[in-house]
């Protein structure tokens, strides 16, 4: 099925659906249907292990009578199932108690559609990819290598609608390429992966390259005394760990006494206070040019019990702005739940899609070259809680953890523990690089390779 | 449902597989939660589909859909093949054990079903967990959740076995929260998850549990920080659990000890070359895979690739014995059956192996309760549920904390103590257990939330024990 047919047929759902919902009795509704058809092959020690297809589609229905709410759920999305599911929440909304902190659908507004499609990334074969894969394993092979990881393309959309008249379509093709290298002894390992709506974008022969060397290179790493250090974060790494800092940012676990980021700094109004270092600015990005993402987000409080799925889809379809989060150091914004906003009578801040930090141009090899001393980190692994009040992380290096001395490489290191803050480490950056775009569990970012100094590593390990 | 299982099956072998099975999974999920008594969630979700995979010469191929339908069922099992056939230019080879062929229909024995009892029941018991928790002024946030599933699958593969199995999930939980000048604190009850019916909920003193975590919050929220020190370690089940599906549980999955999950997930450092060799615990540590386990979150006596399960041992007085097994991986420790580890956690995922429901035993008859441990210890720390937790990929160098945990001085149990970790590796840590609680102490606890594959697939397991203690830790060393 085309992607406009898929566009099309969606749209008829969500049309029946919010019909429906009225004719049953709802006040309000909010309905989304979301899925994708998508191939992943998986390889390991040189070949191929899984190759898996999903074609997959499912409808969400949230309803409101009053104050009273439900959502419901369903992959089965014949007229009749879906009518039965209508009828089944909507009754489940009657019995429900008011939700004092209900809040209604979005407003109707204008979401631009993102470029995020890209047809011939949706529509690569399983038979291409499994070519590409031993190409890359036979490269491997020759270099006495064992590569791992997936190869995966397809398609995926989100089609939403609320009884407000608010529609918002997002589709966006998936090209996400992983790979591991690891010596046939087990004693060197690099990783490196990346995701973009274009198959063309995977720089295949830098990645494999990159993944050689430093697999290569990694082996007979040496044990350091864990301490404080600087350190030289890839934008993998820096990813994975500062993402933590932005969930301290809610507006009303600020207000409230809930978040780290008050508590760490022990300040009660954070806005417009310099917190970090000059050379962080982060802002909220609509429409990048060259990495577009969805147009519209979900204004919700990130926190456990906070909000039900309900809730969820009346504040989700918010339009997705450009706005600064970070400047020079200073925090400019919070982001704020349609309910707090709405109480409080300000502007509600959706979750971003995208999170743009500034940079210069310089590579990792460029800030390598200009290091006095300091430990090169390729990824992290395993990061946590330890205390929400400090925003208290703990994690531990992989894949690559080198010494470096007078602007080269001159060891590997053995694998690290820290124990550490993102809000104290964003005061501690002194270095960033050229921006490059890296995916998250929640959003992308377009995130620099950075400097950071005086992190804390508290326990080494023998893990390769 | 059994006619679309033959013929997808039917068309498998039509269409060239060496093996192939397909799995029909209908799902029916129901959360709600309040907090601070409101009302805040009634989500119900149905899933269904079916999921097809095949083997052709070494490559294997998976589809899925959710079109039951005759022909969306014929379509899906000849995309198996072709993706097989397609991953058989670079295809590992792997032998496949073979297996006896069984029919099986089988539930979850429960008392109640819970999607018969009605939504207001479940919403004010949870209204009133929260109201309890609220009674206490110094909190702010009272939390409280229920989970219910029904999973039904039915299963039949090439070799002709068949499963028509029925699994009821029920687990939930309440929390509290208290802010203060100090910051803020948060203590829980989790409900032990296991496959039973609402009679685990109604079974369950919630509102003294309610009453207990509110106070426990508030002590936290006034304690005096965790400090440095080397020391011994009282773990009680709940917390045990989660150090046990870390450090054992993933470490002697045999699919990443061969490197299956090098790209994601890790390896292992419990590697085939020590089996029956590796000193994993003192002598007294004994532990064992089940997926026979009554009530055991991953029990069932089908696994998804279509092999009876069992019981048998990891680990036996210390010493690595075992390894969770699937078809495709028995072989690489001798093996001809596979200890049937497979699990997908839809139909429209590919079984992978997963570790089953994994317990440490209690001690023999005679051991020491937990208030003789306690009296025993002159400086230690009593650990209770699930606080921070990391581990490296190849499951040697952890950090974990606690929920609630107590500082020990002279065989007393003194205070709440806030900010706790302890830092250890594997396989030093088990073998520095000197004592572990008898059968009477022994209990059953879960995890519902096991991340691993790719795509990313979420197990759930039941890990047993009873307290015990470890001697000399390093603790405290987690800290800005």
């Amino acid at each position: 099925m085309s992607i406009e047919n898929v566009k099309s047929k969606a749209s008829q759902i969500i049309e029946k659906t919010l019909a429906k919902c009225r004719s049953y009795g709802a006040d309000e509704a909010a309905v989304s249907i979301n899925g994708g058809c998508s191939g992943l092959t998986r390889f390991a020690v040189n070949r191929i292990i899984q190759n898996v297809e999903s074609d997959k589609h499912t409808l969400t229905i949230a309803v409101s009578i009053g104050h009273r709410e439900a959502a419901t759920t369903t992959s089965v999305l014949e007229d009749d199932s879906i009518e039965q599911a209508v009828k089944n929440v909507v009754n489940s909304a009657k019995m429900y108690p008011e939700n004092p902190e209900h809040v209604s659908p979005v407003e109707l507004a204008s979401i631009p559609e993102s470029d995020c499609y890209d047809s011939q990334t949706a529509e690569f074969s399983q038979i291409d990819k499994a070519k590409i894969i031993a190409q890359i394993c036979q490269k491997t092979d020759s270099s006495n290598l064992l590569a791992y990881g997936i190869l995966k393309t397809g398609w995926k959309y989100e089609a939403y609608g609320n009884s407000n008249g608010h529609y918002c379509w997002h589709p966006e093709s998936i090209a996400d390429f992983s790979l591991t290298v690891r010596t046939e002894k087990g004693d060197g390992s690099c990783r490196e992966n990346r995701t973009y709506n274009q198959f063309g974008k995977i720089e295949f022969d830098s990645l494999i390259d990159k993944c050689i060397n430093w697999a290569t290179l990694s082996r007979t790493a040496e044990y350091i005394e864990p301490g404080d250090y600087n350190v030289i974060l890839t934008p993998t790494a820096a990813m994975s760990y500062l993402m933590w800092a932005f969930f301290t940012m809610d507006a009303r676990k600020v207000a409230e006494g809930r978040s780290g980021l008050t508590n760490y700094f022990k300040c009660d109004d954070p806005i417009n206070k310099k917190l970090f270092s000059s050379n962080i600015s982060v802002r909220s990005r609509l429409q990048h040019p060259e990495y577009p993402a969805a147009a519209f987000s979900s204004a919700f409080e990130m926190d456990y019990g906070s909000q039900g799925l309900a809730s969820g889809l009346f504040s989700r379809g918010l339009p997705v702005e450009d706005y600064p989060i970070i400047q020079n150091g200073i925090q400019k914004h919070l982001f704020s739940s349609l309910y707090w906003a709405r109480k409080h009578n300000i502007k509600p801040r959706a979750f971003p899609t995208m999170l743009e930090f500034s940079g210069t141009d310089k590579s990792t090899n460029d800030i390598i070259a200009t290091t006095e001393k300091a430990l090169l980190i390729n990824s992290f692994w395993y990061i946590r809680f330890v205390d929400p009040n400090q925003m208290l992380l703990t994690g531990l290096t992989r894949d690559g953890v080198f010494m470096i001395e007078n602007g080269k490489i001159v060891r590997p290191v053995k694998n690290l523990r820290f124990n550490e803050s993102p809000l104290q480490s964003m005061e501690n950056i002194r270095i960033v690089g050229k921006p490059e775009l890296r995916r998250s569990w929640f959003f992308e970012l377009l995130i620099p390779p950075m400097v950071i100094d005086k992190f804390s590593f508290t326990t080494e390990t023998d893990a390769i | 449902m059994k006619e679309l299982l033959e013929i997808a099956v039917e068309q498998l072998k039509k269409s060239g597989a060496d093996y192939g099975d397909a799995r029909i999974g209908l799902y029916q999920y129901q959360n709600i939660a309040s907090r601070d008594m409101m009302a805040t969630n009634l989500s119900t979700n149905r899933s269904e589909g079916i999921g097809i995979q095949a083997r052709v010469n070494t490559g294997w191929g998976f589809s899925s859909t959710q079109s039951l339908s005759k022909d969306g069922v014929r379509k899906a099992a000849q995309r198996a093949v072709a993706i097989a056939k397609a991953s058989s230019i670079a295809a590992l080879d792997t032998p496949f054990t073979k297996e006896s062929i069984k029919t099986v229909k089988w539930q979850v024995p429960f008392k109640i079903d819970p999607f018969t009892i009605p939504v207001k029941e479940k919403l004010d018991l949870l209204i009133a967990i929260n109201a309890k928790i609220r009674e206490n002024p110094e909190i702010s946030r009272a939390v409280a959740m229920f989970n219910f599933t029904k999973e039904h699958k039915l299963f039949l593969n090439t070799d002709g076995t068949h499963a028509d199995q029925i699994l009821v999930r029920v687990d939930g939980m309440c929390s509290a929260t208290a802010v203060g000048k100090s910051g803020f604190e948060s203590r829980h009850f989790i409900l032990t998850p296991l496959n039973i019916g609402y009679e685990h909920i109604l079974d369950t003193q919630w509102l003294s549990e309610a009453k207990r975590i509110a106070d426990e919050a508030v002590q936290k929220l006034n304690a005096p920080s965790c400090t440095e020190s080397v020391s011994d370690l009282i773990i009680l089940p709940s917390h045990t659990c989660l150090v046990i599906h870390e450090t054992i549980g993933h470490a002697t999955e045999l699919d990443r000890v061969k490197g299956w999950e090098a790209d994601m997930a890790g390896t292992s450092f419990a590697t085939t070359d020590k089996l029956n060799n590796l000193e994993y615990g003192s002598e007294i540590f004994n532990v064992v895979a089940d997926r026979t386990m009554k009530n055991g979150r991953s029990s069932v006596p089908v696994d998804d690739e279509g092999v009876e399960t069992g019981q048998w041992h990891l680990i036996k007085n210390g010493v690595l014995t075992g390894y969770s097994t699937t078809r495709g991986t028995a072989h690489y420790i001798g093996e001809t059956q596979s200890r049937g580890c497979a699990y997908a956690d839809s139909w429209s995922s590919m079984p992978i192996l997963r570790m089953p429901n994994v317990s440490i035993e209690p001690g023999k008859d005679g051991s020491p309760s937990l208030d003789q441990i306690v009296e025993d210890t002159k400086d230690g720390y009593i650990v209770d549920g699930m606080g921070s937790f990391s581990i490296d990929h190849q499951r040697i160098n952890f950090q974990f904390g606690g929920d609630a945990v107590w500082k020990v001085e002279n065989g007393k149990k003194t205070h709440i103590v806030r900010g706790f970790t302890y830092q250890s590796r594997n396989p030093l840590f088990w073998r520095s257990v000197d004592a572990i609680c008898p059968k009477e102490e022994w209990r059953q606890e879960g995890v519902v939330n096991c991340g691993k594959g790719q795509p990313m697939q979420t197990a759930q397991l039941t890990h047993g024990s009873a307290p015990m203690r470890l001697r000399n830790l390093t603790v405290g060393k987690a800290r800005i």
